[in-house]
C-alpha cells in the first residue's frame, strides 16, 4: 500500500495521516518477510580482461566509481557517531574520494545503513533506496543490520536490513569500529573493480 | 539536596483533606486506588504544605496480576519529591482518570502508556499511540504479548 494522494495532505485531518502512516507500516511489514538474496556473485567473479575496446571502457568506468563513491547520509542509531567519525580526520573518508555525505539519494551511490532500523521507519529506507540512481551499493553496519543484533526478537525492530533492501557487504560489530567500516567500503571498491557493463 | 517526603505524614495530610479516601502509605510510595488518583493529585498540586507542582516522571509496569501506575512527583518551592502509584487489577480493560489538567506534561507520557500497556486514560486530550504506528496489534511492554514475526 502506498500513501493515498487523492486529498492534498493539507485537507486531512492529523488522524487521517497517522492511519495513511500505519496503513503503509503495516502493510510493508506483512509484504516483507523473507530476506532479499544477497548480490555476492561477483565474489567469484574476474577482472575485465585487457585489450578489447568495450572493457577499457569498463575499466574508465570501474576506475571513475571506484575513486569518486558518494554516501547517502543514513545514520539511524549510534552506529552512525563511528560512520561519522570515519569521515572525520583522524580516519579520513576523503581518502577514498568519498568526501561529501550527500543529503540527497539521487546524486549518492552507496547507502551505508547505521543503525537500528525499526518497522517504522523502513518504508522510508526502502523509498531513499528507490530514488537513488543504479548502479547503488548498500553497506549493512553493525550487528542490527545483520540479524537485528540485540533486538532480533523486538517488536518493532527489522531483524537484518536484507529483509527490505539487498545488502552488498556487511559489517560486524556493536558498533563496528571505523576500521572495520574502512574495510567494508574497501570490499566494495573490490565489487566495483569487477563490475562489468553488459552483465551487472 | 532534594528531600523525600515522610510517606505516613503525607498520609495523614491527605486524609484530613480528603476523608473516606483509602491511601496507603509505604516506606516508599504512597499506594492510592485508581478512582481516587485524580483527587489526591489535585490536593498533591494545590496543598500549600506538599505543592507538587512538577511530574517528574509517569510510567507503567506489568506485574502479572496488575498494572501499577508510577507518579514520581517534585516539588520546586519545597524541594522534596514524592512516589505515588496506584495498581489497576483489570487488566482486560485497565482504565483511570488523566492527570493532563493538573500537570500538561503528562500527555505524552500517558500516550506512551496506552501505547505499550494499554491503558486507557480517560479525559485525556488526544490518547493514541505515540511511539508505534496505527494498526500494531497488541501492547508490547504486557508480560502476555507475544512476538509477531
Amino acid at each position: 500500500m502506498e500513501l493515498n494522494f487523492e486529498k492534498p495532505l493539507s485537507l486531512l485531518t492529523l488522524d487521517e495521516i497517522d492511519q495513511q502512516e500505519g496503513g503503509v507500516i503495516q502493510s510493508f511489514r506483512t509484504g516483507h518477510t523473507s530476506p532479499y538474496p544477497d548480490p555476492a556473485d561477483w565474489l567469484n567473479g574476474e577482472e575485465p580482461p585487457p585489450g578489447v575496446f568495450i572493457t577499457s571502457v569498463e575499466k574508465v568506468l570501474n576506475w571513475s566509481r571506484h575513486y569518486s563513491l558518494w554516501p547517502v547520509m543514513f545514520g539511524l542509531a549510534c552506529c552512525a557517531i563511528e560512520m561519522m567519525c570515519m569521515a572525520a580526520s583522524r580516519w579520513d573518508l576523503a581518502r577514498f574520494g568519498m568526501d561529501i555525505f550527500r543529503a540527497s539519494p539521487r546524486q549518492a551511490d552507496l547507502m551505508i545503513v547505521a543503525g537500528t532500523l525499526t518497522w517504522k521507519m523502513a518504508p522510508w529506507l526502502k523509498r531513499i533506496y528507490d530514488q537513488m540512481p543504479e548502479p547503488k551499493w548498500v553497506l549493512a553496519m553493525g550487528a542490527c543490520g545483520t540479524s537485528g543484533g540485540l533486538f532480533r526478537d523486538s517488536y518493532s525492530v527489522v531483524p537484518g536490513f536484507n529483509l527490505v533492501v539487498p545488502v552488498d557487504v556487511y559489517v560486524p560489530g556493536c558498533p563496528p569500529r571505523p576500521e572495520a567500516l574502512m574495510r567494508a567500503i574497501m570490499d566494495i571498491h573490490e565489487k566495483i573493480d569487477k563490475t562489468r557493463i553488459l552483465k551487472r | 539536596m532534594t528531600a523525600v517526603l515522610d510517606y505516613p505524614q503525607l498520609k495523614a495530610a491527605l486524609s484530613k483533606e480528603l476523608p473516606g479516601i483509602e491511601i496507603q502509605a509505604d516506606g516508599s510510595f504512597l499506594l492510592v486506588s485508581p478512582e481516587d488518583m485524580h483527587k489526591v493529585c489535585e490536593r498533591l498540586t494545590s496543598l500549600p504544605s506538599i505543592q507538587m507542582d512538577y511530574l517528574t516522571n509517569l510510567t507503567a509496569a506489568d506485574y502479572s496480576e496488575y498494572i501499577e501506575i508510577i507518579f514520581h512527583l517534585n516539588s520546586i518551592t519545597h524541594n522534596t519529591s514524592a512516589t505515588v502509584k496506584t495498581r489497576l487489577t483489570d487488566k482486560k480493560n485497565p482504565k483511570m482518570a488523566s492527570v493532563v489538567d493538573i500537570w500538561r506534561g503528562a500527555e505524552l507520557q500517558e500516550r506512551e502508556i496506552y501505547d505499550l500497556f494499554g491503558v486507557f486514560f480517560e479525559n485525556h486530550i488526544g490518547l493514541k499511540r505515540i511511539f508505534l504506528w496505527e494498526g500494531f496489534e497488541g501492547y508490547p511492554l504486557r508480560k502476555d504479548f507475544v512476538n509477531g514475526h
